[in-house]
C-alpha cells in the first residue's frame, strides 16, 4: 500500500513539475545570407549587416579553411544555421547522419535559432536533390510531427521551418496554406521562417491572396523572414534568387512586418551574386521597414 | 657533518640517481610548459570582434610591438613621398650599393603636419640611412613613448600574455633551475667526496637542464585572445596579404579603412612581406637586405617571435632580428602564428 502511495506521489510530483518556459527570442535585425564570395567585403559593410544566415550544409565535415571562416564569422556576427536537406517531410524518417552534422554546426555556432524547410528532399532512400513540396494533409502533419520529435530530441535550439515555392500542388490537399503552416508550428512548437518571396510567388502562380495567408497565420510563430527577387519564366514566377527584390515583394514584406513580431530578416541572394556593396541598398531598405515596424 | 655525504641520496647508485634526476627534470619541464600554456591561454575566452575602423598602427603594434609600428610609419612616409630611396635622388653612385638607403625627399621638410611617430621617423632620415638602423637608434625609445595608447589597448583587451603570469613563470623557471642544478651539484660533490669520477652523464644532464628549462619557460607574446584577434583580422582581409595582387584586381576591393590606404593597411596587418612585388618593393628589399646581414632569431621564431623577458610591450626584441627571419609577415610578423 505504501509503495502504491509513493508511486502516486511521485507521479503527482512529475505531473506538477513546471515546464521550463522558453526564453523569448532576441531580435537580430536585418542580415544577409552569407556567401563566401562576399568574404572580403563584409567588414567594409558590417554596419549594414546585423547578422548572417549560413548554409549549415557547407560546414558539414568542414575543411580547416571553412572552419576558420566559421570561426571568423561567429566571432564577429550573430549566425543562424540554415539547413537544406533535413527533409522534415520524408515519410522514411530523418537521416541520422545529416541530423548529427546539422547538430554539430548548431553546437559550434550556438545560434538564437536554426532553420530548415517544410519539404522533403529524400524519398525511399533516394536523394532528390531538390526541395519538394508536401501534400497539405493530416498524413503529412503526422510525418512532420514524428520527424520533428527526433530533431528536437537532438537539437534543443529553437527550430524554424520555412515555406517553399511549390512547383506542384496536390489534388488531395486537405488544408489551406495558412492552416497547414499554422498547424505545423502550433502542434510542434516550432517557429516559422516565412519566405516572403516564396509566398508571393505561390500566391501569383496559384492565384490566392498572400496577405490573407499572413493574416491567418499565428503571428507569434513568425520569427524570421526571407526575401529576394524572383523572375517570371514562361508565364510563371520562379524563385530564381538572382535579382533585386520587386516592388510587390517589398509591399508584402512591409505588410508582414506590420503584422508579426519578426525577430530577423534575411536577404537571400543565391544566383548572379553581385558585389556586396550592390546589395546594401536592399538591406538598408529592409532595415528601414524593420525599424519602422519593430522599434528597438 | 659526515651525514652530509653519507645518506641515501649521496650513496644512491649512479643509474638510479640519473633516473631520479631525469624524472625531476621532466617534471620541471612539464610544469613550466603547463604554466606557459596557461599564460598564453589568458583568462578571456570571448573573442574580440573586428572593429568598424581599423587602425593599421594599432594592428602593427599588436603584431610586433614598436618595431612594426616604426616599419609601418616608414611606409606611411614613403607613400606620402616624404622619404625616398637615395638612388632616386641621384646619389646612388656616391653611396654604397650594398645597402639601399633612404632620405627625406625635401631637406626643408619640418614635418610639422605629421603625428609624433611619423615625425620622429622623418627626422631620423635627415641623413641617408638604412631603415634597419632605426632600431639601433634612440628612435625606438621615442616611438615607445608614443605607442603607450596601443600598449594600454593591448593590456585592456588582454591581447598579450599576462605580465604577472610572465613574472611568475620566470620565477618558477629560476626555482626549478636552481633546484635541479643544486641537486646535481650536490651529487657531484658527493661523488668527489667518495672519489668517484664517472659523472659525465650527470654533468651532461645538468648542462641540458641549463638550456632546456629557460626554453620551456618561453611563451608567445600574444595571449590566445590576441592571436585569435590577429588571425581573424588577417583572415578577414586576406587579400591584402599582397599589395600587388590586391591592386591588380579589376576593381580594387572596397575596404573601409577610414583614412588608411590599402598599402598602409596591408603593412599593418601583414608586415613588410605584403609589399613584395608592389610599387613599394624597394622598401621590402631594404628590409630583406638588412635581414640577410643581420643575425637571425631562431630562438624567437621557434616560439612565435615571443619573449619571456616581459620588460616591455614590444617583445620583438632587437629590432631587425624578428622581422627579418619571419619576413615581417609570413608568420604574421612577430607574435603571430
Amino acid at each position: 500500500m505504501e509503495a502504491v502511495v509513493a508511486v502516486a506521489v511521485a507521479v503527482a510530483v512529475v505531473e506538477t513539475k513546471p515546464v521550463p518556459a522558453r526564453e523569448p527570442l532576441r531580435s537580430l535585425g536585418v542580415g544577409l545570407g552569407y556567401r563566401p564570395v562576399h568574404r572580403d567585403e563584409i567588414f567594409a559593410h558590417r554596419s549594414s549587416i546585423d547578422f548572417f544566415e549560413i548554409v549549415a550544409d557547407h560546414y558539414f565535415s568542414a575543411s580547416p579553411p571553412k572552419l576558420a571562416e566559421l570561426d571568423l564569422l561567429k566571432s564577429n556576427f550573430p549566425l543562424i544555421p540554415h539547413g537544406l536537406a533535413l527533409s522534415i517531410g520524408s515519410a522514411d524518417g530523418i537521416d541520422q547522419r545529416y541530423l548529427r552534422d546539422f547538430q554539430c554546426v548548431v553546437d559550434a555556432v550556438r545560434p538564437a535559432w536554426c532553420s530548415d524547410h517544410i519539404a522533403f528532399t529524400r524519398a525511399g532512400g533516394i536523394d532528390i536533390g531538390h526541395l519538394t513540396p508536401l501534400p497539405k494533409t493530416s498524413a503529412s502533419l503526422r510525418v512532420i510531427r514524428d520527424n520533428l520529435r527526433r530533431v528536437q530530441d537532438c537539437i534543443t535550439t529553437p527550430l524554424l521551418l520555412e515555406n517553399i515555392t511549390e512547383s506542384i500542388r496536390y489534388p488531395e490537399d486537405e488544408y489551406t496554406d495558412a492552416e497547414f503552416l499554422g498547424r505545423i508550428c502550433d502542434e510542434n512548437d516550432v517557429g516559422l521562417l516565412l519566405d516572403v518571396t516564396n509566398l508571393y510567388i505561390n500566391s501569383v502562380n496559384y492565384r490566392f491572396d498572400a496577405l490573407e495567408v499572413v493574416r491567418r497565420l499565428p503571428k507569434d510563430r513568425i520569427v524570421q523572414l526571407h526575401f529576394v527577387g524572383g523572375r517570371m519564366e514562361e508565364g510563371r514566377w520562379v524563385d530564381s534568387h538572382d535579382t533585386t527584390t520587386q516592388d510587390e515583394i517589398w509591399q508584402l514584406l512591409e505588410a508582414v512586418l506590420s503584422l508579426a513580431p519578426v525577430k530577423g530578416v534575411i536577404l537571400e541572394r543565391d544566383e548572379k551574386i553581385p558585389p556586396l556593396k550592390d546589395l546594401i541598398p536592399e538591406l538598408e531598405r529592409a532595415r528601414d521597414l524593420y525599424r519602422h515596424a519593430i522599434p528597438a | 657533518m659526515q651525514w652530509l655525504f653519507e645518506n641515501p641520496l649521496a650513496n644512491m647508485p649512479g643509474p638510479a640517481f640519473l633516473g631520479l634526476f631525469g624524472a625531476l627534470l621532466v617534471g620541471a619541464i612539464i610544469i613550466l610548459r603547463i604554466k606557459a600554456a596557461k599564460i598564453e591561454q589568458g583568462e578571456y575566452a570571448t573573442p574580440l570582434p573586428i572593429p568598424d575602423q581599423i587602425d593599421p598602427y594599432k594592428i602593427a603594434y599588436l603584431r610586433g610591438g614598436d618595431t612594426e609600428v616604426i616599419r609601418t610609419a616608414m611606409l606611411d612616409l614613403v607613400e606620402r613621398g616624404r622619404i625616398v630611396d637615395v638612388q632616386k635622388k641621384g646619389l646612388g653612385k656616391i653611396l654604397s650599393q650594398a645597402k639601399m638607403q633612404w632620405q627625406v625627399a625635401d631637406p626643408t621638410d619640418t614635418g610639422a603636419d605629421l603625428p609624433p611617430i611619423q615625425l620622429a621617423i622623418l627626422r631620423a632620415f635627415a641623413i641617408p640611412r638604412d631603415p634597419e638602423t632605426l632600431f639601433q637608434s634612440d628612435i625606438k625609445s621615442r616611438v615607445h613613448e608614443e605607442t603607450r595608447p596601443y600598449r594600454e589597448w593591448v593590456d585592456q583587451e588582454k591581447l598579450e600574455a599576462d605580465p604577472e603570469g610572465r613574472l611568475q613563470l620566470r620565477k618558477l623557471m629560476i626555482i626549478c633551475l636552481i633546484g635541479i642544478e643544486t641537486l646535481g651539484a650536490y651529487k657531484l660533490a658527493a661523488a668527489w667526496m667518495h672519489h668517484r669520477s664517472n659523472v659525465i652523464f650527470l654533468i651532461g644532464m645538468m648542462f641540458f637542464a641549463l638550456i632546456i628549462l629557460p626554453i620551456c619557460a618561453q611563451h608567445r607574446r600574444l595571449s590566445q585572445r590576441g592571436k585569435n584577434f590577429l588571425r581573424h583580422l588577417q583572415s578577414a582581409f586576406g587579400k591584402l596579404r599582397s599589395v600587388k595582387d590586391a591592386r591588380s584586381k579589376p576593381a580594387e576591393p572596397d575596404y573601409a579603412f577610414g583614412n588608411a590606404s590599402l598599402p598602409l593597411m596591408a603593412m599593418g596587418l601583414f608586415g613588410v612581406s605584403a609589399l613584395q612585388g608592389s610599387s613599394y618593393d624597394p622598401l621590402y628589399q631594404s628590409y630583406q637586405r638588412a635581414a640577410s646581414t643581420s643575425s637571425g632569431c631562431s630562438t624567437f621564431t621557434s616560439f612565435g617571435c615571443g619573449s619571456s623577458s616581459g620588460d616591455s610591450g614590444s617583445s620583438c626584441g632587437s629590432g631587425s632580428s624578428c622581422g627579418s627571419s619571419c619576413g615581417g609577415g609570413g608568420c604574421g610578423g612577430c607574435g603571430g602564428d
